[in-house]
């Protein structure tokens, strides 16, 4: 599908199109510079790629057009991606597209502030995962590690004169002596509804929004830089951190990032026990994310009714099967960790059964609810195109009423065997998303009975000594298995130079891995493309004109994880 | 001495001396026209009923400074210039609260101010209602309060309709 | 009162002149009144925690005291003994030291008016039922002023609503009063309760609909009047961080969190006076352990309040203010009316 794309490209702009590549199946052309607008302009218009999906930066210090930028496009409709690439020399700028994909605002100034690159034209090019102080540009290659800075001052976001706004307002209207009007309140980063740590300042007139302003990357631990500097299999215990509400999913769409550099696939057995650990990850993310935003908008105990659940499936299926609850480390590139405990289909088939009851005593409480359909209908409406144009995938774009998801629209791990159906909403306001999210745990929980009904004895992980660690009675049995795990532990997996954007349906939405081989044992880059960062993207917009109280409500609805926002 | 016998404070002070009918009558029958002027009577029964009361606002006080005094005593002192800052979710606060206070609330008071007399207009009609009614004024009882609260129904729908009532 | 005069000069065999009755007396009442407010305010932390765990299908505390963590709020207590005591340096501080001792006043001062039993009050007053709402509004006052002298921003929106809401929802909680008072034809809080006697019926909340719909306004009112969820709008943990109160610590906040319970049982033990009959019994005219047939209401009204506070979500500010103006009130102004003309056809009937 994609090579249509290329070939539409390539009929429309001819010679601008400096270069077409295809790796590991996908699609790329290069492009100057100076046509990006014109390229993604006609991609948006005439292809119908609806979605900016991200804009990644990769750093080739040999080159004289150091930095690539990659846009990667897709269309929803015709089930088609494309990767537009730019190639930048230090110091010059491109294009910004923020006017064409509303995503790109965010996605650039993440380019801007890691790799220093710069957008002309670009409405807001301030630095947003790095603090406001930060010298230097973190994921250049010459960037040294280990470099840390001492940063203090937190950064104005409405500045001085936007901040004595509502003093000119009010100095025009009445002339008044006492400029004060409006207030400007900090929502976070130490916040009970921010669920971690980020920031909005709003300029408050009584207790509607006039202006907000978000700022994050609190949390930024630079993620990236961290797995440039370890070995593919390394990176595996980094991904638990980023959305620490369902980690296997972060492992498991990893993993299979890599085996798509790799050109392998997975035994049968270790796919479908992906897809039960994936599934049952994604019902403690939903779980955790309706009973916080019922907590935010004043339901408290559905909490509990909820958490009990999720601790449930937890202690006594995710521990048992890994070691751990959150930072679970479980997939493996080319297979799995451990192979499932005994009893493994009887703790889940009684945690489901209890999902489902509490899925009732909490839809009994709220559906019909007249406070909570008060609270929620109509807030934070999000139109499918706004919804698209931002890079809203997941529950909150289902909410809109698309019904776009990676496994139905691009399966992997073998989703296409699985009977499940995609809910979606209507209005896309805070209400659907909660109730998409309700249903589509009634769905995971299907998808799960199935996976068990499909389990069949066999291996769990690759038999391909480049890639698995061999087992442990051959390490210690005989030369040949130590050395290769050995040389797989001290140097990596060999992955074949190349590029590759492995993705799937994370819990809050598509979550890709951008990852860039130079064949050596280390990443040269490995990008993530978290659900949030698009999603959060678009929260100022939404919240300017509603309450605070709404804003609240709007922030617990689309599920913000910092782990994975700030990376 | 010539003081009115509807005055609240003095009725009350005196009250708190003259606590008994009989003892007043008896005891300060000279003081003739201190007990015309002053309802003894009526003042031992304002005693009885708002002496009470001085003794809870009293006692809550104490319990209050009690409490307060006692958690100065045992708590520790540790102060700093940080822990002393002003709470605004870990960022500097920019800017005071001495703003415009916004407009809503001001609405609201207004009102309130408006309906809160008009319940207290009401209470003694509801008192005298019963009564009323016993001595045949049935009409009159209630078309009177009805023209009353009538006038602020349609005061109600008055502030409604300009929007008033709106919050945002 | 008459009861504890009684008690002091024949029990205790005291030597009392009218004043020293009235002062001694007055004092062991106001005494009682404190302490089984203390008490009580201290009690229902703990059996709000316990039945919101309940609820919410955990235990709550378990720990300290034998039985289910029974002794959890003097440890609670104890605790907060122990707590520094920060004024942030841009308060304005004798107003941030006043407001919570204002408001711990206020909490107080209505119990004075409460009949537990018949004579067992402190100040058996003809205007008892307007002294309530009168004093009960000084806490507007302590709110306010903690919100404003804390010179912090969530501190101040928690006392903007906080004080646009109680003032709100004093109306209908006013007017839904009055239908009772057309009924009994009096103030005093004992009239009112020896009014209702004769079995449930006569109760002021079953005796016809609009008192009945004044009884649900009320309680609905009362809620709100306590700042208590879904009306919980001054504190709003998840918007306003903490409300009014972000900047208290220790006792300061004790003193807040204690008069808050304080109120959650007062409205409760004011609607089982004037709408619940008091402490008459279902069926009958015999009054029997009338103090415990009072508070065994009380703590059920006060149960329902956990109960709904546990249940429901928090309103929006904007539809809070709409529902006290445009349901409650005019639902109030009818019941008002409606009360007014049962009266006058049941009295024609009788006549």
């Amino acid at each position: 599908m994609s090579q249509k794309l290329v070939d539409s490209l390539k009929s429309e702009f001819g010679d601008k199109i400096v270069s077409v590549n295809n790796s590991c199946g996908d699609e790329s052309v290069l492009v100057p510079g100076d046509s990006l607008p014109a390229v993604l302009k006609y991609l948006k218009e005439s292809e119908s790629c609806e979605q900016l999906t991200d804009v990644i930066g990769v750093d080739y210090p040999e080159r004289t057009e150091r930095f690539e930028v990659n846009y990667l496009l897709r269309s929803i409709a015709n089930k088609s991606r494309i990767n537009v690439k730019v190639a930048v020399e230090e110091g010059m700028d491109i294009p910004t597209v923020s006017d064409i994909y509303k995503s790109a605002n965010w996605a650039e100034r993440e380019v801007f502030d890691l790799y220093g690159v710069k957008f002309r034209n670009h409405p807001d090019l301030r630095r947003i995962l790095c603090h406001h102080e930060f010298e230097g540009h973190a994921l250049r290659k010459d960037y040294p590690i280990e470099q840390g800075q001492f940063l203090s001052t937190p950064e104005k976001l409405i500045d001085d004169i936007e901040y004595h706004g509502g003093a000119f307002r009010a100095d025009e209207v009445e002339g008044e002596d006492n400029p004060f009007d409006l207030l400007n309140v900090n929502i976070g980063p130490s916040h009970p509804a921010t669920h971690g740590a980020l920031r909005i300042e709003v300029q408050l007139d009584g207790e509607t929004i006039v202006k907000a302003k978000s700022e994050i990357g609190y949390l930024h631990r630079c993620f990236e830089k961290e797995a440039e500097d370890h070995t593919w299999s390394q990176v595996m215990p980094y991904t638990d951190r980023l959305n620490y509400v369902s980690s296997m999913l972060n492992n498991c769409i990893y993993a299979s990032s890599v085996e798509k550099l790799l050109g392998v696939e997975v035994p049968q057995r270790a796919q479908i026990i992906r897809v039960i650990v994936s599934e049952l990850s994604r019902i403690i993310d939903h779980l955790v994310c309706i009973c916080a935003n019922l907590v935010d908008i004043g339901a408290l105990t559905n909490y509990w009714y909820f958490y009990n659940i999720r601790e449930g499936i937890y202690y006594d299926i995710i521990e048992p099967l890994c070691g751990s609850r959150l930072t679970t480390n479980f997939a493996r590139i080319g297979g799995l960790s451990h192979d499932l405990f005994d009893g493994f289909e009887d703790a889940v088939e009684k945690h489901l059964q209890k999902m489902e009851v509490a899925i009732k005593e909490v839809t009994g409480l709220i559906a019909r609810n007249r406070i909570f359909l008060d609270r929620t209908v109509d807030v934070g409406v999000l139109t499918t195109d706004e919804a698209l144009s931002y890079g809203y995938t997941g529950p909150c774009l289902r909410a809109t009423g698309l019904d776009y998801d990676v496994r139905k629209h691009a399966p992997y791990s073998g989703y296409e065997d699985y009977k499940f159906d995609v809910p979606i909403g209507e209005n896309g306001d805070t209400r659907d998303r909660i109730m998409v999210r309700m249903e589509e745990m009634y769905q995971s929980a299907s998808i799960i009975r199935q996976g068990i009904q499909k389990l069949t004895p066999g291996p769990i992980a690759l038999d391909n000594a480049s890639v698995s660690l061999p087992p442990k009675e051959s390490v210690y049995g005989s030369i040949e298995g130590v050395m290769n795990q050995f040389k797989l532990i001290s140097e990596g997996i060999k992955v074949p130079a190349g590029e590759a954007y492995g993705y799937g349906e994370g819990a809050n939405g598509e979550l890709g891995f951008f990852c860039v081989s130079d064949g050596t044992g280390q990443p040269h880059r490995l990008k993530v493309r978290p659900p949030c960062f698009p999603i959060f993207s678009a929260f100022d917009e939404i919240i300017e004109g509603l309450m605070i109280a709404d804003a609240i409500a709007i922030l617990g609805s689309i599920n913000i994880i910092a782990g994975e926002l700030d990376r | 001495m010539v003081v009115d016998r509807r005055d609240f404070s003095v009725n009350f002070l005196i009250a708190l001396l003259i606590t008994n009918k009989e003892l007043a009558s008896r005891k300060y029958a000279r003081l003739r026209v201190i007990y015309i002027w002053f309802d003894a009577g009526e003042a031992a029964f304002m005693a009885e009923q708002f002496v009470p009361l001085l003794l809870v606002i009293s006692l809550a006080l104490i319990f209050a400074l009690l409490f307060l005094g006692l958690s100065y005593w045992l708590g520790p002192k540790k102060a700093s210039k940080l822990k002393k800052t002003v709470y605004e979710c870990g960022i500097p606060v920019r800017g005071g609260i001495e703003i415009r206070f916004f407009i809503r609330f001001f609405l609201v008071a207004l009102l309130f101010l408006l309906f809160d007399l008009e319940a207290v207009f009401i209470y003694p009609w509801a008192v005298m209602y019963q009564s009323m009614l016993d001595g045949g004024r049935m009409i009159f009882a209630l078309s009177e309060m009805g023209v009353f609260v009538g006038i602020l129904v349609v005061g109600l729908v008055y502030v409604w309709k300009k929007g008033a009532l709106e919050w945002q | 009162m008459e009861i504890i005069t009684k008690l002091l000069t024949e029990t205790f065999g005291l030597q009392l002149d009218n004043t020293g009755q009235l002062v001694a007396g007055g004092l062991t009442m106001a005494l009682i009144m404190a302490l089984v407010m203390a008490t009580c305010a201290i009690v229902w932390t703990w059996a709000e925690r316990k039945v919101a765990g309940f609820i919410q299908s955990r235990y709550g505390p378990m720990r300290v005291g034998k039985y289910h963590g029974a002794l959890q709020p003097v440890a609670d207590m104890v605790k907060i003994l122990g707590k520094e005591d920060i004024i942030p340096d841009d308060a304005d501080k004798p107003l941030f030291v006043l407001a919570p001792i204002i408001i711990f006043i206020a909490s107080l001062l209505p119990w004075a008016a409460v009949p537990f039993a018949p004579g067992f009050i402190a100040s058996d007053m003809d205007l008892g039922l307007f002294y309530i709402f009168a004093v009960s509004s000084g806490a507007i006052v302590g709110i306010l002023m903690a919100g404003w002298a804390s010179n912090n921003k969530w501190a101040l929106y928690g006392a903007a609503r906080g004080a646009a809401q109680m003032v709100s929802y004093e109306i209908p909680l006013a007017l839904a009063t009055i239908p009772v008072v057309m009924r009994t034809g009096s103030l005093n809080m004992n009239d009112i309760v020896i009014g209702q006697q004769g079995g449930i019926f006569h109760w002021n909340a079953f005796h016809d609909p609009f008192l009945f719909v004044a009884f649900m306004i009320y309680f609905i009112s009362s809620i709100a009047e306590v700042n208590r969820g879904p009306f919980d709008m001054p504190e709003t943990e998840s918007e306003l961080v903490a409300g009014y109160h972000t900047e208290y610590t220790g006792m300061r906040f004790a003193l807040f969190f204690l008069s808050e319970y304080a109120n959650l049982f007062l409205v409760s033990c004011i609607a089982t006076a004037v709408f619940l009959g008091g402490w008459n019994l279902p069926v009958g005219n015999a009054v029997v352990l009338p103090g415990l047939v009072f508070l065994a209401k009380a703590v059920l009204l006060v149960l329902i309040q956990i109960w709904i506070r546990w249940t429901l979500p928090r309103l929006r500010v904007d539809q809070l203010m709409h529902v006290c103006w445009k349901v409650l009130i005019p639902l109030s102004l009818l019941c008002l009316l409606g009360s007014g003309i049962l009266l006058m056809v049941s009295g024609e009937i009788a006549a």
